[in-house]
C-alpha cells in the first residue's frame, strides 16, 4: 500500500488534465492505495461549486469529488495562496477540504511515497 | 530530497512558479527540454538565485545555448538517472 499524492494544478474543461487525475485518484483508491489529493495553482477551480460544463459539450467529472468519500478519499488539500490568488473562499468550494499553507503543502508532497502532477 | 522537474518554459505553462511555491531548500529543480529557456529571462535568473538549479545538457546543447547557461550544472543522462536515484522520490510538473 503507497501513499499516493496526487496534485491537480490544471483547470477543468479547457483541457482533460483533471479528469485524467481525478480518474487515476478514483481508481488507485479502488486498488487500496492511500490517496490525497491537493489543488493548486488554477487547479482550485476544480472547486468552483454549481459548474455545468455539458454547456459546451464537456463531460461533468467534477460531480464525482462528491463522491471521493465512497471511495475512502478523506486527505484532500487545497493550497492557501492559490485559493488567495484566484479570490476563493474556502466556504464557497464544492467540497469539504483543508486548507493549507504552501509549506504545509511541502511537507505533504516529502512524506508521500509517489507524488503525480496532473 | 526531493527532485523537481519542469519540462515547460514559464512562457508556456504556470509549472514553474507552481513547483517554486513547494520546492524546499535540500531540494533539487531540473529544467529540460523547454524548461531550460526560463533561465535566459533576468527575471527567472533572480527567482532562481537560491535554489539548487540543474539543467539537462542535451537539451542546453540542442538549442545552442551551452554559453549563455554556461553557469548552470549541465547533466548528462547517466547523471540524470542518477539523480533520479540519489533523491527520495521525482516530481515532475
Amino acid at each position: 500500500m503507497k501513499k499516493i499524492a496526487i496534485i491537480f494544478r490544471h483547470a477543468p474543461h479547457g483541457s482533460a488534465k483533471g479528469r485524467e487525475g481525478l480518474d487515476f485518484a478514483l481508481l488507485s483508491a479502488t486498488f487500496e492505495q492511500e490517496i490525497s489529493l491537493i489543488f493548486a495553482d488554477e487547479g482550485v477551480l476544480n472547486l468552483v461549486p454549481q459548474q455545468t460544463p455539458e454547456a459546451i459539450g464537456a463531460k461533468d467529472f467534477l460531480a464525482a469529488f462528491k463522491a471521493l468519500p465512497l471511495y475512502d478519499i478523506e486527505c484532500v488539500y487545497a493550497c492557501h495562496q492559490s485559493l488567495a490568488d484566484y479570490q476563493l473562499e474556502e466556504s464557497a468550494l464544492a467540497i469539504p477540504l483543508e486548507v493549507k499553507t504552501p509549506a504545509e503543502i511541502a511537507e505533504l508532497l516529502t512524506q508521500a511515497d509517489e507524488v503525480f502532477v496532473y | 530530497m526531493i527532485l523537481h522537474i519542469v519540462q515547460y518554459s514559464a512562457a508556456q505553462d504556470n509549472a514553474l512558479a507552481t513547483s517554486l511555491r513547494y520546492i524546499q531548500p535540500q531540494d533539487t529543480l531540473l529544467l529540460m527540454g523547454d524548461g531550460i529557456n526560463s533561465l535566459l529571462q533576468r527575471k527567472w535568473q533572480a527567482t532562481l538565485s537560491d535554489t539548487q538549479v540543474c539543467l539537462l545538457e542535451q537539451d542546453v546543447v540542442a538549442r545552442g545555448l551551452q554559453t549563455r547557461l554556461g553557469q548552470y550544472q549541465q547533466l548528462s543522462q547517466a547523471e540524470f538517472v542518477q539523480y533520479t536515484l540519489t533523491h527520495a522520490k521525482v516530481i515532475t510538473w
